[in-house]
């Protein structure tokens, strides 16, 4: 196990490596020049120039990230801004628990909805329910998402006035500034982006979901469960969706990790200010140590949640556990 | 036949057109009377919504158009446009500084005196130290600040006991009390740091408000300065209404959400997506309440290289292309009512402009076009560089189409805006037409005509004249016009606006941008300046 | 004595996308209690979906059975869901082909089992867990004590087939149905299996069907047999009756295929053909299309299941005169002399 877990580190800091020469390599690529973005459109040549010096853009840009990576591992900084100065290990800090809360959220709700809607279409193959729901999967994986997104705050919180249009609120120390706060109006504001996310989302774990249950239900030990006299019910719990649901785990570490980086449509649409809408405004206005910050956390989450995901399928796999 | 259906068109056209621009005109000189007779009401929040937060709340540093709209109500400067529409709102007047100061040493040293009696949110007075704070601030290797870039030609400055602040520059420099207007200098606690990440919230200033809080990417919230009293000197001659308590701003929202919030009162000043524009217009009229558009200083325009290629010393190809082009095609572009059809350099809303009618705002003149085109077409190519979103590829078509009708082929080559802006910079770079636009940086004539045109400029990169336009006789009349002050200096530069525009003709401008402003039913008193933006200062709430 | 379970005219279909199927075309036989049946035929031919019917474990939606199947004489075809899950596990249990698919992966052998009981028993788990111990120690798995909390994949096949008869008889059932439960296993195991459950069937007294394709399973361990081709039965006796007097072609076929140690051949003997498609079957007997004794009369008429002349219970379903079939079945035996029952 030790072993295993020496590799897999090993393995993320390759990735590491790769990920963020990639995004160097990308942004040195694009024939624009940041010092002269963030000097502004009257800056005099000197002041550009000062400004390149500042922001480092003045070295070769092996040096600029030789640079990088000794900020990183020496001092666990990830820089400044080159537009607003601020700290990116304080931006990210910010903004990551923002869409934390989003797509944890999210999650949930894609659970309870695809969850029985998956189960139930494995049970009735080809019924109404079944075609209804596959239906909807297909609407729901080809839709995009920032649509739905757009739609349902117009139709719900605009017209129907069920939920605000958009916004953001703190859950804990609310500011006076900001015009909502606490745990309901928190939870007021998320139920639209939640919903949203969870639409968009669902549809690939229905699908899966009653493929795994299809699949679980016709095996052996279901079977001999049967034959043993259980009733439905624990033939469903104990022996179906026990089994049926291992390789669900798998999906969801994957998908958080992957979305951790960024839900930047809905985050656009909501107005909510986490790392999607920090990623696309660092990429608009060239804000290279902002966005390699983001690229970094998205790979870290991905990286340590497929990690949490491959540790926790072994342990409640026995036949990984104990092999 | 034809001829009287085009002649009718053409008065629908022109009549439409005086009727749009008397609008305008009615509600720069009417926009305070509306105001009087709406009912005034003291006190209240209002909350503003915009997409991108502040850059910066610290005045060394920020440089963001709504940060500095934040400021005309939070800090106070030695001079300012004042807040109010039509043209006293575009005349430098003294703010801090009582009256104007006294000019010494051929024009090159500045005295200016403070008023007493303006104080900081924090009590303190302020005096002439807090402007030369502002100074040491802006010139700061320390705070990196843009300001530097506009101290570039000061030589020397003190305060001269405690109310007298003098500036020195190296040569005459004019235009330097606009500069002063910018939001850099204004006044700032003694204490206030050298620092390049900028100060934070609460930010003590010394203007009717102060920042009280900022939360990054989320929200901010300004309040009234305790110490401004404004029914007595100094504060009274400034004209502010101050009728709000707060402003609040939320941060984030896309366009479309901003409009939705605003109609249902969840927010009260708000952007929209430009695409609505015209159903905004239909349901509310223009500048009656609820939908605002007001003329404001950004021009566009399509560049063309004098440096090289079949526009280098080819001065009757380019009045062609200024005649060849559809104006009223491309303004369409830009949206319902976003801006106003232009063929001069200045914008409308620039101290100096005078409407010399060179070229054709209607549509194409094509026989005009083509009978000044004749012969100088050359190889009859060129290649227009113009960007890859919103308007920027219907107007290169437009172009392309125009320029077919009097014998040029174009090829129009698209990219990302910020690259095409950097190629754009460039010298050098192989492009014969570039579409490109100008906001203003202060309300002086100079920053548009001597920043963009001005040939000794031009260097290897990071350059914003890019027809690359460097004509000897013209850059000599740049540096007399600039070196006058007052009205000679205007008369000065709207001449040379119609000279350049008319004889050298380096780039064919098309529209001067339009503010559009949607609020909610709580806003009243509605103004706008293109320098101040919305007029903080004098809205109430209905 | 009452049989135990009593099949009369059992006959279940499938409705499949093909159209309908009949799998079991009119089966019945009875069963004593502490009787060992075995059910011996062919892939496909009905045997296994017999037993399914018996326990109700037929998909409910696209199934059909009629006849009767009579425990203790309760029809449990028209039994409700509840009394049918009341006697699986409890009075009819069933063990499947496949030990290794045939177990939760996920949960230790001693849940699986303790699960047994306390679905039928109202006893704590720890006396749950007893019981389990005791039937592992039973079905003699080494060191069963500390084997209790393994799962599945910690045992090998063998092991397993043993841990699932122990699961099967652990609430001391009536009836166990064993569906082919060698097969997949190695023949060194699989003659420890049926060592087994022979021993277990004495110690419990319980019946069982055995379900099979190898004539040699049904002579190491059945009293009866019943032999199925394409969902009927064709023949039915006791097993020393059967191989002495075999009454049937495809018996004959059965016996003859069987490999020999002590006779040296070149090829194995094989019954020609495949067996019918059970969605068209042949018309008149179903089998006369790979018989080598085929008549006129097999091709019209289904032969009905009659007694073969001879004192003991012996039925059979063939259209050859009864003479011919003595004849024929002393030839084959001469010919398979060193197998049969001993």
């Amino acid at each position: 196990m030790l072993q295993y877990l020496i590799r897999r580190l090993l393995w993320a800091g390759v990735l590491f490596l790769a990920v963020t020469i990639v995004t160097y390599v990308i942004f040195f690529l694009v024939p624009a020049n940041p010092a002269r973005l963030a000097a502004g459109q009257s800056a005099t040549p000197e002041r550009v120039r000062e400004v390149e010096k500042f922001l480092g853009l003045d070295q070769p840009v092996y040096v600029q990230y030789g640079n990088f990576l000794k900020r990183l591992v020496l001092e666990g900084s990830l820089g400044q801004s080159f537009l607003t100065r601020q700290s990116v290990n304080e931006e990210i800090l910010r903004a990551a628990p923002i869409t934390a809360s989003l797509v944890f959220g999210a999650m949930i709700m894609v659970l309870m909805l695809a969850i029985p809607l998956g189960i139930l279409s494995a049970l009735r193959p080809r019924s109404l329910l079944d075609r209804t729901a596959m239906t909807y999967v297909l609407i729901g994986i080809s839709l995009p998402s920032f649509w739905i997104g757009l739609m349902l705050s117009y139709l719900i919180g605009y017209k129907l006035q069920l939920t605000p249009i958009a916004g953001y609120c703190e859950v804990i120390s609310v500011q006076e500034a900001a015009i909502c706060g606490g745990l309901t109006d928190w939870a007021y504001h998320m139920l639209l982006p939640w919903f949203t996310l969870a639409i968009v989302t669902a549809g690939t774990y229905v699908r899966f979901v009653r493929a795994e249950v299809m699949e679980t239900m016709h095996q052996d030990y279901v079977r001999t469960a049967r034959a043993k006299g259980a009733p439905e019910r624990t033939v469903m719990r104990s022996h179906i969706l026990r089994n049926a649901m291992l390789p669900v785990v798998t999906m969801i570490g994957m998908d958080i990790g992957l979305l951790l980086g960024g839900a930047i449509f809905i985050e656009a649409v909501f107005g909510l200010p986490g790392l999607g809408g920090t990623a696309l405004e660092a990429i608009q206005r060239f804000d290279l140590p902002t966005l390699q910050g983001v690229v970094i956390f998205g790979a870290l989450a991905i990286i340590t949640l497929t990690l949490i995901v491959d540790l926790l399928y072994a342990w409640i796999d026995p036949r990984i556990r104990l092999s | 036949m034809k001829r009287r259906i085009w002649t009718s068109v053409g008065m629908t056209v022109m009549g439409s057109t005086l009727l749009v621009a008397a609008m305008f005109a009615g509600t720069a000189a009417g926009g305070t009377a509306a105001a009087d007779k709406q009912q005034v009401k003291a006190g209240g929040t209002l909350r503003i919504v915009s997409r991108s937060d502040f850059d910066y709340v610290d005045p060394a540093l920020s440089y963001f158009s709504h940060s500095w709209n934040m400021m005309s109500a939070t800090h106070i400067q030695l001079l300012y446009y004042p807040h109010v529409e039509g043209p006293a709102g575009g005349r430098l007047s003294p703010m801090a500084a009582q009256g104007f100061p006294k000019v010494s040493n051929g024009g090159k040293t500045y005295t200016f005196t403070i008023k007493k009696g303006f104080k900081f949110s924090n009590g303190t007075n302020v005096t002439a130290v807090n402007f030369k704070r502002a100074f040491d601030r802006g010139l700061s290797k320390a705070t990196q600040s843009p300001a530097s870039s506009f101290l570039d030609d000061v030589k020397s400055y003190r305060t001269i006991g405690s109310y007298q602040f003098q500036v020195t520059m190296k040569k005459v420099a004019p235009d330097f009390l606009s500069r002063m207007s910018m939001m850099f200098f204004s006044a700032v606690p003694t204490d206030a740091p050298f620092t390049a990440e900028g100060i934070k919230a609460p930010v003590v200033s010394a203007g009717p408000y102060y920042l009280k809080e900022w939360n990054q990417k989320a929200s901010a919230l300004v309040v009234r300065n305790p110490f401004w009293k404004n029914n007595q000197e100094p504060f009274k001659s400034l004209g502010y209404s101050n009728n709000i308590d707060e402003y609040r701003w939320i941060v984030g929202p896309d366009p479309a959400t901003q409009r939705l919030m605003c109609e249902r009162g969840e927010a009260d000043v708000c952007g929209f997506p430009p695409a609505q524009a015209k159903e905004l217009v239909d349901k509310y009229g223009i500048n009656k309440g609820r939908f605002y558009v007001k003329p404001a200083t950004t021009l566009w325009y399509i560049a063309m290289n004098t440096s090289r290629g079949i526009f280098q010393n080819n001065v009757k190809l380019r009045q062609a292309v200024s005649h060849a082009i559809d104006r009223r095609f491309m303004v369409a572009q830009h949206g319902f009512l976003a801006g106003k059809r232009t063929d001069q350099f200045l914008p409308p809303p620039m101290p100096g402009f005078k409407d010399w009618n060179i070229y054709s705002v209607k549509g194409p003149n094509y026989t005009r076009a083509k009978s000044l085109a004749q012969g100088k077409t050359r190889d009859g190519k060129a290649v227009m560089y113009t960007f890859n979103t919103a308007q920027g590829p219907p107007i290169a078509q437009s172009v392309q189409f125009n320029l077919k009708q009097i014998g040029i082929d174009v090829e129009i080559k698209q990219f990302d805006r910020v690259v095409q802006h950097e190629k754009a910079a460039t010298r050098g770079e192989p492009f014969d037409l570039m579409l490109e636009g100008w906001g203003m940086d202060y309300p002086d004539p100079s920053n548009f005509i001597n920043v963009l045109l001005d040939g000794r400029r031009i260097q290897a990169d990071n350059n914003v004249n890019v027809s690359y336009f460097n004509n000897p006789t013209f850059n000599a009349r740049m540096d007399k016009a600039n070196s006058l002050s007052g009205q000679a200096r205007l008369t000065a530069y709207g001449l040379l606006d119609r000279d350049i525009m008319r004889d050298q003709a380096p780039v064919a401008a098309y529209i001067a941008t339009n503010a559009r402003v949607f609020t909610s039913t709580a806003v009243g008193c509605y103004g706008y300046t293109s320098i101040q933006g919305t007029l903080l200062t004098k809205l109430c709430r209905n | 004595m009452a049989p135990l379970l009593e099949v009369k005219d059992l006959r279940t279909r499938f409705s499949t996308d093909d159209g309908p199927l009949q799998a079991v075309d009119g089966v019945s036989f009875n069963v004593e209690p502490g009787q060992v049946l075995g059910i011996v035929g062919e892939s496909g031919c009905g045997k296994s979906v017999t037993c399914l019917t018996i326990m109700g474990l037929n998909d409910k939606r696209s199934t059909t059975s009629t006849g009767e199947v009579l425990f203790r004489g309760e029809d449990l075809l028209r039994a409700s869901p509840k009394r049918l899950r009341e006697i699986r596990g409890n009075e009819i249990a069933m063990i499947f082909q496949d030990p290794m698919t045939s177990l939760n992966p996920v949960h230790t052998i001693g849940k699986q089992l303790t699960e047994a009981v306390l679905l039928h028993r109202d006893v704590s788990r720890k006396q749950a867990a007893a019981r389990a111990l005791e039937l592992l120690e039973a079905v003699r798995i080494p060191r069963a004590e500390r084997r209790i909390g393994d799962y599945p994949h910690q045992f090998s096949g063998g092991m397993r087939q043993r841990v699932m008869i122990a699961m099967a008889l652990i609430n001391s059932p009536d009836v166990l149905i064993a569906d082919e439960p060698t097969t997949a296993l190695d023949v060194t195991t699989q003659a420890q299996i049926l060592e087994l459950l022979k021993q277990l069937q004495q110690d419990f007294g319980t019946a069982i069907i055995m379900i099979t394709h190898d004539l040699g399973v049904v002579a190491e361990t059945c009293d009866d047999v019943v032999v199925m081709y394409s969902a009927k039965v064709v023949e039915h006796a006791e097993v020393d009756e059967i191989f002495e007097r075999p009454a049937h072609p495809y018996t004959w076929g059965l016996m003859g295929s069987l490999p020999r140690l002590n006779a040296i051949v070149d090829r194995l003997q094989q019954i020609p053909g495949q067996p019918p498609s059970l969605l068209n079957p042949p018309r008149g007997c179903r089998f006369h299309p790979r018989c080598p004794y085929t008549m006129a009369v097999c091709k019209e008429k289904v032969p009905p299941l009659e007694p073969h002349p001879g004192g003991v219970f012996h039925e059979q379903a063939c259209h050859l005169d009864p003479a011919t079939k003595e004849r024929e079945a002393a030839k084959l035996l001469e010919s398979v002399a060193g197998v049969g029952a001993s």
